[in-house]
């Protein structure tokens, strides 16, 4: 079974829920809130806040499940394309510093105010 | 056949997703700029000596009072705003006894110019607002308040205070409220409990009930 669409899409996830974490986490220091989601949208987003350590648990189980597909021992009897499966750990990897870099981004500002 | 039908089913989806979408047009843009219009607050600047601040807390003696300290552009405050127009403001009977002073302040960038979108978030225009562009009445009530994170003062925004009728602004700095909230990190939550809309909208009422001359 081709891996490699299941494996971007997880990535993908992973990359985009960081940035929503992101987005949560410096949501008080950000002064584009306003400018781009206007005063509702800002509420909301300040609302929502909440779920910012359970956007990074996913983003971090999403990074596992791709680590898994790209690691796992392929079945006997699949086809494999080493060179596909290499590019493809190549991309979870850089998925993953990323990921890491962001959601520890995310988490700054508790602990730098 | 079929592809007739899809393409008369994404057609339909087309049309669902526009007409949703026209649907939601009227809440955008023009309508919020009206209506700022039509209730646009007015904005008093604050001077050195807190002025008219200072002379509106005191007039308004025999009357429970609010006071509110946020940038107008800062998400938390907003949805402290709105959680103060939501649970208190709106929820208290008309002839409460009740003030509310809002005292913006820039500090993550904000300008007077946000105030008025801010304001709408209240739900009421018997709220005075007024705008500290030096954030000297922050540094002022940090003071006052005893805000620090370990041995560090941190300033005052983003909190939510009760005056009782009594109280009397005669020192320097604002005198100290009888409660309040905060949503600002580092702080001692014992000493100083977070925002929470609906139990401040608790205390507000028992303040009230407390300070009717009926009772």
């Amino acid at each position: 079974m081709n891996e490699k669409p299941r494996v971007v899409g997880v990535t993908g996830g992973a990359v985009g829920l960081s940035a929503l974490a992101l987005a949560f986490g410096v949501c008080c220091v950000a002064p584009w809130a306003v400018t781009i989601l206007g005063v509702a949208g800002a509420v909301l987003l300040a609302r929502l806040a909440f779920i910012q350590p359970y956007v990074v648990a996913t983003t971090i189980v999403l990074l596992g499940f791709g680590f898994w597909c790209v690691y796992r021992r392929p079945r006997q009897d699949a086809a494999c394309d080493v060179t596909q499966r290499r590019r493809l750990r190549w991309l979870v990897w850089g998925a993953a510093i990323i990921v890491i870099a962001i959601d520890i981004a995310s988490f700054a500002p508790r602990f730098l105010l | 056949m079929s592809s007739h039908f899809r393409s008369f089913g994404s057609r339909s989806l087309y049309g669902v997703v526009l007409g949703l979408s026209a649907l939601t047009l009227p809440g955008c843009g023009d309508h919020k700029a009206a209506s700022q219009v039509e209730s646009a607050p007015k904005v008093m600047l604050l001077n050195g000596d807190d002025q008219p601040l200072r002379e509106d807390f005191n007039r308004d003696q025999g009357f429970v009072r609010l006071m509110v300290v946020v940038d107008p552009i800062c998400p938390e405050c907003l949805r402290g705003l709105a959680d103060m127009g939501d649970d208190v403001l709106a929820k208290l009977p008309k002839e409460a006894r009740i003030k509310v002073y809002v005292v913006h302040e820039p500090v993550i960038g904000g300008s007077d110019k946000d105030i008025p979108a801010a304001a709408e978030l209240l739900h009421t225009t018997l709220a005075h607002h007024y705008w500290n562009p030096t954030g000297d009445f922050g540094r002022q009530m940090s003071q006052v308040l005893g805000l620090l994170h370990g041995s560090s003062p941190v300033f005052a925004w983003d909190i939510y205070m009760i005056y009782p009728p009594n109280a009397v602004w005669s020192g320097k700095g604002p005198p100290q409220p009888s409660y309040l909230m905060h949503q600002l990190p580092g702080l001692d939550n014992q000493k100083f409990p977070p925002w929470d809309g609906k139990l401040f909208a608790t205390k507000v009422s028992d303040i009230l009930a407390i300070s009717d001359p009926k009772n």
